[in-house]
């Protein structure tokens, strides 16, 4: 079983001992570490999930879902910048990129967000980069919808639309989690993209991928066209009961990567997957009868997170992505993961401010 | 005459009470041994109702000339409200017999008569019947004729010959039944008695027709078989034997119609087809055309000059049941021998690849559509199967289509009788070719079909299959995760989706639905092996409903066919080489 954590050992298991000192300095308390290191450390006043790590040149746009506030259960999209020194990324400090709004279909939460660069019209302004993130308009988990944001940087201002691009109707498929978890690849680098995107609806649970044209985002084009991803080939702990949701997606040539998270999630607290799975197919077979996903790796779990010390690795991994460039493609020769790691107290098994993220390397033949 | 027939009841009489005047005689054409005249129906001596028995069983036979079923029809005219008919029965012990008023209005069940031993008179009031409309046009007294089989059954029909058939499918190359070897007796084999007497479970049942010995100026035979009352098919083989007089049993070559043997079947309603593999599909009521062309001496028999000596047979055709199947009840008959056999081309109706098995054209209102859309597992809350032009042909496919409406379940079911179990499922399984069938799926590469939701939820439904494995019947289902191409005719979007726990179709969605045999796979019970084919037809097909989940949801089910093109989907950034709207011809019909 998991050791209780104890701050004594989480400080003993700091692996920065200057970001510790900068931490304390700051007043935050770190948060605890069961495993390879946290990529950023944004303390145990605030949650590090859903990342979307984006490099271009020696920039690493680390952009995940926390909340807004110290200790509020809210959400918001931030973004931190890396610097590759020593062979090792540094983030610099958290900026809030996109906030609930005031009403409306994402006045609740937004959270799970991708970028993807290209040309997109709105209203006049010419825009480079794309946001796509998951709305809901209360605190549910319900009804969850997917909009979009435009921005002339990566590091913001976005300027949301205003209306949900992939919508979610709960008279149709029933009072539900609705759709999310968006993932974004370029197709010509300019307004044409490839949105891949979770469904959870009365009767089941899937991923859905639509070609976009968003030249104008004022209408866009091509999401009633959305068609399910095959789950031929992937592998989940139930037989024949494979639940293909909150996955990140790159592609390398001709070839599309995944990281899903591993099924069924855990049956206790953190009701939250233990293992992510990366698999590959041909892009031309997701328009087949006979597309079918070929397992890189089965499973990444507790055993490939332990780290360099003496710690049991991180028992729950989920809700990751393949490091990628702007445009979708996998970064370097071999697909690079951000992982959503978390810890939890073992007596009240709170886990919410202690998730944070990890990048995990392996060498696959991509 | 026949020895084995031991008691005679003929219908000497019908006295009929009239309310409106005189009787007029009116014979029916379809029913020409009846002669009607006043005050009584006459019935000739070679068209009676005839019974034969042992002491534990017997067996009710009908003259050819009438309805060939277990029973006779006969015709009324001015018939009133009310009928005495007179019956001797001339056996020692009673019987029970049915009589149906048949009016203009419908078939209506009058309660069950015994017929005792000696003359009876049987006094049948229509007052009796709740609802009764119509007129009455004709009287069926129908047999309770479970005939046991016990050993090697011989009808000699020849004392029984009635004259004509009236069953004449009219195709090319079928002639009219001959009349001097004609046995219109009707068995119903009754497996589950079988087992009670002297053959068990997986033998097999012989039953004999007796023919001519001189069958060479007959190119076949035929007979009238109706599988409807278990609904399960029935695999029999058939036989000729040859006489050899230097053989120790006088029997020559031993013939038998193979498995790969072709033969027509001519169902009562629908369009007739070519069956193999000795096989009398569930819910077929029809008359079935066999050659003696395609007779073969198996290996394990001797071969003398290896040609089939029409003209020296022991004067029988055998049939020998495969017991294995499980339970069965048939009814056979209308034996005949036939001067002329043709071979049924299939018309098939295509659309660019698509080939149809049933584009619903051939039913002429409900009552004919659900006779071929049968629905199966009585536990389960029912649908409704409803033919309907499709209300958006200049989208979808054009023409007759069903509307089929999932209902609540029943709030008292019956329990079935197998399980006993009486909570319903929840599922219906709407099934093709309960009337028999065999489509030829050569050379095609999937199954589709037209379908339009017309709510705005989504649902799903199972889809199956049957082909044959060495005259047994495989199952095939969408696997779980198969993949199948939605093409949606209205909006002109091609998609992908996954399989479930079924086909799931979008709310909304009104187009095809394509699915490669690749996505399928053998259910879990399935038991009969062997790696899937086009070769052998399909047999049998079904979707199952999930009726309890999706009440109150109406879809359009049309146009179920097989196609033969691969194709991908064509969507705003990928354009296959072939997609669904290039293979059906270019266009959303």
């Amino acid at each position: 079983m998991k050791k209780i954590f104890t701050l004594l050992l989480v400080s003993l298991l700091c692996l920065s001992a200057a970001a510790c000192s900068e931490q304390k300095k700051s007043g935050v308390t770190p948060k605890p570490v069961d495993g390879v290191a946290l990529a950023f450390d944004d303390g145990t006043d605030y949650y590090s999930v859903a990342p979307s790590f984006i490099v271009e040149d020696e920039t690493m746009y680390a952009y995940y879902t926390s909340n807004a506030t110290a200790k509020k259960r809210d959400s918001a999209i931030v973004l931190r910048k890396g610097t590759l020194k020593n062979g090792k990324w540094e983030f610099g400090k958290r900026q809030v990129l996109l906030t609930v709004s005031d009403s409306g279909w994402d006045a609740g939460s937004v959270t799970d967000a991708d970028v993807v660069k290209g040309s997109f019209g709105y209203e006049g302004t010419t825009y480079s980069y794309l946001m796509a993130y998951q709305g809901c308009a209360d605190k549910s988990e319900r009804n969850q919808q997917i909009g979009f944001a435009l921005s002339v940087s990566p590091e913001g201002p976005f300027v949301k639309i205003p209306e949900p691009v992939v919508k979610y109707d709960p008279a149709v498929s029933g009072y539900t989690w609705g759709v999310g978890q968006p993932s974004l690849i370029s197709e010509d680098e300019a307004g044409k993209i490839r949105l891949y995107y979770s469904v959870g609806e009365e009767l089941y649970t899937y991923t859905m991928t639509a070609e976009l044209d968003c030249s104008d985002c004022s209408d866009i084009k091509g999401v009633d066209g959305a068609f399910m991803m095959p789950i031929e080939g992937l592998v989940d702990g139930v037989r024949n009961e494979t639940i293909f949701n909150n996955a990140g997606f790159a592609r390398k040539g001709e070839t599309l990567f995944v990281v899903r998270d591993y099924n069924p999630v855990a049956t206790i607290e953190p009701l939250v997957a233990t293992a992510v799975q990366l698999a590959s197919m041909p892009i031309k077979d997701t328009y087949s009868n006979e597309g079918e996903w070929t397992v890189v790796d089965e499973r990444i779990n507790a055993l490939d997170l332990m780290g360099e010390t003496d710690l049991d690795g991180w028992q729950r991994v989920y809700s990751s992505s393949v490091i990628k460039d702007f445009y979708g493609n996998v970064a370097g020769d071999s697909p690079e993961l951000a992982l959503t790691v978390t810890s939890f107290d073992e007596s009240t098994r709170e886990y919410r401010y202690y998730q944070g993220i990890i990048i995990y390397s392996s060498e696959y033949d991509a | 005459m026949k020895k084995s027939i031991k008691f005679l009841a003929v219908l000497m009489s019908a006295a009929v009470l009239l309310q409106t005047g005189s009787l007029q005689a009116a014979a029916s054409e379809s029913a020409p041994d009846v002669s009607l005249t006043e005050g009584k129906i006459t019935y000739s001596t070679s068209g009676g109702l005839f019974m034969t028995a042992t002491e534990t069983t017997y067996n009710v036979w009908s003259p050819a000339g009438v309805t060939p079923y277990y029973g006779v029809a006969l015709s009324l005219e001015n018939a009133g409200s009310e009928v005495n008919v007179e019956i001797t029965n001339e056996n020692s012990f009673d019987q029970t017999l049915r009589f149906n008023f048949v009016t203009t209005t419908g078939t209506y069940a009058l309660e069950n008569k015994t017929v005792v031993a000696g003359k009876n008179t049987i006094n049948l009031q229509a007052s009796s019947i709740d609802d009764f409309s119509g007129e009455i046009t004709a009287l069926e007294v129908i047999g309770d004729a479970f005939f046991c089989l016990n050993g090697v059954i011989v009808v000699n029909g020849v004392e029984n010959a009635a004259g004509e058939e009236i069953w004449t499918p009219g195709e090319d190359g079928y002639t009219e039944i001959k009349n001097d070897a004609v046995s219109s007796s009707v068995y119903l084999v009754d497996k589950n008695r079988l087992q009670g007497s002297n053959l068990a479970s997986g033998s097999w049942y012989p039953v004999t027709f007796k023919t001519a010995t001189d069958m060479s100026d007959c190119e076949g035979f035929s007979f009238y078989i109706d599988t409807t009352i278990e609904g399960k098919d029935v695999y029999f083989n058939k036989y000729i034997q040859e006489l050899r007089a230097e053989s120790a049993d006088g029997i020559g070559e031993k013939w038998y119609a193979p498995d790969e043997g072709a033969y027509n079947c001519y169902p009562e309603t629908g369009a007739p087809f070519v069956m193999t593999g000795n096989l009398i599909p569930a819910y077929f009521k029809g008359r079935v055309v066999v050659p003696f062309n395609t007779f073969q001496i198996p290996d394990w028999a001797e071969t003398y000059n290896g040609t089939l000596d029409l003209n020296n047979t022991d004067g029988q055709i055998g049939f020998t049941f495969d017991g294995s199947r499980g339970d069965f009840i048939i009814g056979l008959s209308g034996f005949s021998l036939e001067e002329k056999v043709g071979v049924i081309e299939n018309v098939s109706v295509t659309q660019g690849d698509i080939t149809f098995i049933d584009d619903m054209s051939s039913y002429t209102d409900s009552t004919t559509a659900n006779y071929s859309w049968r629905t199966n597992w009585s536990l389960a809350s029912p649908c409704t199967v409803e033919l309907v032009q499709n209300p958006e042909p200049s989208v979808g496919a054009i023409g007759n289509a069903l509307r089929i409406t999932p209902l609540d379940a029943p709030k008292n079911p019956e329990p079935d009788p197998a399980t006993g179990n009486s909570t319903p499922t929840g599922f219906t399984a709407l099934e093709l070719f309960p009337s028999g069938g065999s489509f030829d799926i050569s050379g095609s590469t999937g199954i589709t079909f037209f379908v339009k939701n017309e709510k705005n939820s989504p649902f799903y439904l199972n889809c199956e299959f049957d082909i044959m494995q060495e005259g047994y019947r495989q199952r095939w289902a969408v696997k779980q995760y198969g993949r199948y191409t939605l093409y949606d005719t209205v909006t002109g979007t091609q998609k992908l989706f996954n399989a479930f726990s079924g086909i799931y179709v979008p709310a909304n969605f009104c187009g095809w639905v394509r699915i490669d045999y690749s996505q399928f796979t053998n259910p879990s019970w399935e038991s009969v092996a062997g790696d899937f084919n086009t070769d052998s037809g399909l047999v049998y097909f079904v979707i199952n409903i999930e009726t309890l989940r999706f009440s109150g949801h109406t879809f359009i089910f049309d146009s179920l066919g097989v196609y033969s093109e691969k194709t991908e989907v064509k969507t705003q950034f990928y354009t296959p080489e072939k997609d669904i709207v290039s293979a059906i011809g270019g266009t959303a019909q």
